[in-house]
């Protein structure tokens, strides 16, 4: 095989595209990224187990902050708070998107068009006029604010994410597929169970992790929507942070952390294992 | 005994929007076990028929009878037929026995007789030691057989196939040709192919209908087709031939005189009616070449050896007459019994009477 740098002579190696990690100037570049990224978690997490008032300085190890936010009634509210809306969120964000994302990719119907682009509408105006817009819109329907409009708004701005990545997994089914179960002799019901949504199943799941991800951190719209009572974790620690950054904060976010780290990996898990089955042929 | 018919299509047209006319008012029948092969170029509408017979599309006119019953209005799923896809659409997400047992569970067999059918399904198609394989860990060839396979056992009335072999390498192409036939009369159902490959479809098929642009131009055995082509396309779509353009002049009871311009008429088996202006074709293996005139009662051009072109077991001689070319192919035998030519050699080049065949237009 003749390859362009076949014609090089002398030190300069041939390199595989993938290879090129394997270059040091490239692996600095990597690292100071990572650390660049990854050192105020990495900060964070560690102070919360410092045994101090203020986050200067390291003055030994202790649990005592956590069990103090394990105490800490208004905290646990909120983290409760939050996981129920992000679980409550995930869950019908996932059917409809899936069903958005669907529609999407496989019919051609009369307003498509509109449809495409108003579904993606969440993704793209600024959060703030969004959180305005449904705080306007609960207003005028005379839905007192809460976690109900909070849940119901994440399901709203979560749905096109959901959306675009069951369409992209759709895209890369063969319709033939389907046409031979029907041939087989299926019914379009059976066909779905069977044949369609396995195949979907991987970008169903990264569809779903998204919006368990994104519903979990959301600050402004839940800022918006939400009402007395409802606060969720990032605005209780927003609230708790004016006054001052406190070990506690720490290690609530450190709990929060490593919550979302397992329903993540418990996530990428199942979704090596439904992807794993087909890949590329 | 007249063999039933497994599939009666009527008139059948399929039109895309306003300008596309896939399928042109088709009106063939196709027989119970019969060996039926769709050819035709690309775009010819013949996956457009296939999926007609299929139920995937509707029909713009026409009806559709399968086993005597009007297909109007059924569904894929309630067809009497089955297809082995182009892609093959082995479920990616099935073991190889999955995939074979879908189409029975759908039908509620019982769990041994599922069992007992899918075993049988795999020995047939001699892929009992990937049973447990999944789709990816497969190769091309044996994806087809999976798909082959899992249609079968369905036991369908009608097998429909589209383009079976296009995935395969040529070698593969060629064994699973012959397996397919072998298949097909130990199984006995009706097999209906799809190709575009006339090699194919002459040497696997019981009837061949070629089509051109939507339209059947004509449906018969392989070697009726080879033999007497009724028109251009057939003759050139099928194999080479050689043709010049030729004139009817008035029959006799023997048949038609046809006239060659400038090479001089002969005498037609046939009775040509249609019209004055004619095409004359002639195989390549039935034409020998030589640098004596010949004798006899043959039909004889003088010409220049054009080009020659070696091809292990004949060699392809083009011979330049008058502008025309003619192409003979001879055999290539090192004993020598043909005179070996160069380029630009004066010859002769003729054939048999009964050798021409009289095209349409
Ligand atoms: N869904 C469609 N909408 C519009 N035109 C179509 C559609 N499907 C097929 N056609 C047109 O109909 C004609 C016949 O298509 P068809 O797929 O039947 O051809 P084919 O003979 O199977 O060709 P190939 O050998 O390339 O598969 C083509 O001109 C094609 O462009
Ligand atoms: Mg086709």
């Amino acid at each position: 095989m003749r390859t362009f740098s076949s014609k090089r002579i002398g030190k300069s190696k041939v390199i595989e595209p993938l290879a090129y990690t394997k270059r040091s100037v490239i692996k600095l570049v990597i690292f100071v990224n990572l650390l660049f990224l990854y050192l105020p978690l990495l900060v964070l997490i560690a102070f919360s187990f410092n045994d101090s008032k203020r986050n200067i300085v390291w003055r030994g190890f202790t649990f005592k902050y956590y069990e103090k936010t394990l105490k800490n009634d208004q905290l646990m509210e909120a983290l409760t708070n939050s996981l129920q809306v992000a679980l409550l969120a995930t869950f019908f964000a996932t059917i409809l998107g899936t069903m958005l994302g669907l529609a999407l990719q496989r019919f051609r119907f009369p307003g498509k068009g509109p449809v495409d682009a108003w579904a993606h509408m969440p993704i793209m105006i600024p959060e703030v006029c969004m959180g305005v817009s449904l705080l306007a819109f609960f207003a005028l329907v005379k839905i007192p604010l809460g976690l109900f409009t909070i849940t119901a708004s994440h399901i709203a701005f979560c749905i096109p994410f959901v959306a675009i990545v069951v369409r992209a997994r759709a895209a890369t089914i063969d319709p033939a597929m389907e046409e031979a179960s029907y041939d087989l002799g299926a019914s379009r019901i059976m066909t779905f169970w069977r044949i369609t949504l396995p195949q979907l199943a991987p970008g169903i799941i990264a569809g779903a992790l998204l919006a368990f991800t994104v519903s979990l951190d959301d600050f402004v719209i839940t800022f918006f929507t939400g009402g007395p009572g409802s606060t969720t974790f990032p605005i209780q620690v927003y609230s708790m942070i004016k006054f001052s950054v406190t070990p506690e904060i720490n290690a609530a976010s450190t709990m929060l952390i490593v919550l979302t780290s397992i329903v993540i990996a418990v996530g990428l898990v199942l979704h090596a294992k439904t992807s794993e089955k087909d890949s590329e042929l | 005994m007249t063999q039933s018919i497994a599939i009666k299509i009527d008139g059948v047209s399929k039109r895309y929007g306003r300008n596309v006319l896939a399928v042109d008012h088709a009106k063939f029948d196709i027989k119970e076990g019969e060996f039926f092969t769709l050819l035709g170029p690309s775009g010819c509408g013949k996956t457009t028929l296939m999926r007609m017979i299929a139920g995937f599309e509707t029909l713009t006119e026409g009806t559709i009878e399968i086993c005597g019953q009007d297909m109007h209005g059924v569904p894929p799923n309630k067809r009497p037929v089955n297809m082995v896809f182009q892609s093959y659409a082995v479920f990616p997400h099935m073991t190889v026995a999955e995939n074979l047992a879908y189409g029975l569970q759908i039908d509620k067999l019982g769990k041994s007789e599922i069992e007992k059918r899918v075993k049988d399904g795999l020995e047939m198609v001699r892929m009992s030691q990937f049973s447990d394989r999944r789709p990816n860990q497969l190769s091309g060839g044996q994806r087809q057989r999976v798909a082959l396979a899992r249609a079968l056992i369905k036991r369908p009335k009608v097998l429909l196939l589209d383009e079976p072999m296009s995935a395969l390498d040529a070698k593969l192409r060629e064994e699973m040709q012959v397996e397919l036939v072998t298949l097909q009369h130990e199984v006995g159902i009706t097999f209906v192919v799809v190709t575009h490959d006339q090699q194919e479809a002459l040497s696997m098929s019981d009837r061949v209908a070629v089509i051109e642009g939507g339209v059947v131009r004509q449906i018969a055995t392989p070697s009726e087709l080879y033999e007497h082509p009724k028109s251009k396309f057939v003759a050139d779509f099928i194999g080479k031939m050689t043709t010049f353009p030729g004139k009817h002049r008035g029959d006799t009871n023997a048949g038609s005189k046809i006239e060659i311009p400038h090479f001089g008429e002969f005498q037609c088996r046939e009775i040509v009616t249609d019209s004055p202006d004619l095409v004359v074709g002639i195989r390549p293996e039935k034409i020998e070449v030589r640098r004596r005139e010949p004798e006899g009662d043959v039909i004889k051009m003088r010409g220049k050896v054009k080009n020659i072109m070696y091809c292990g077991g004949e060699n392809h001689v083009y011979v330049d007459v008058d502008g025309h070319e003619i192409v003979a192919y001879l055999q290539n035998e090192t004993r020598g019994f043909h005179e070996k030519f160069q380029v630009g050699d004066d010859v002769w080049s003729y054939w048999e009477l009964n050798d021409v065949v009289v095209l349409d237009h």
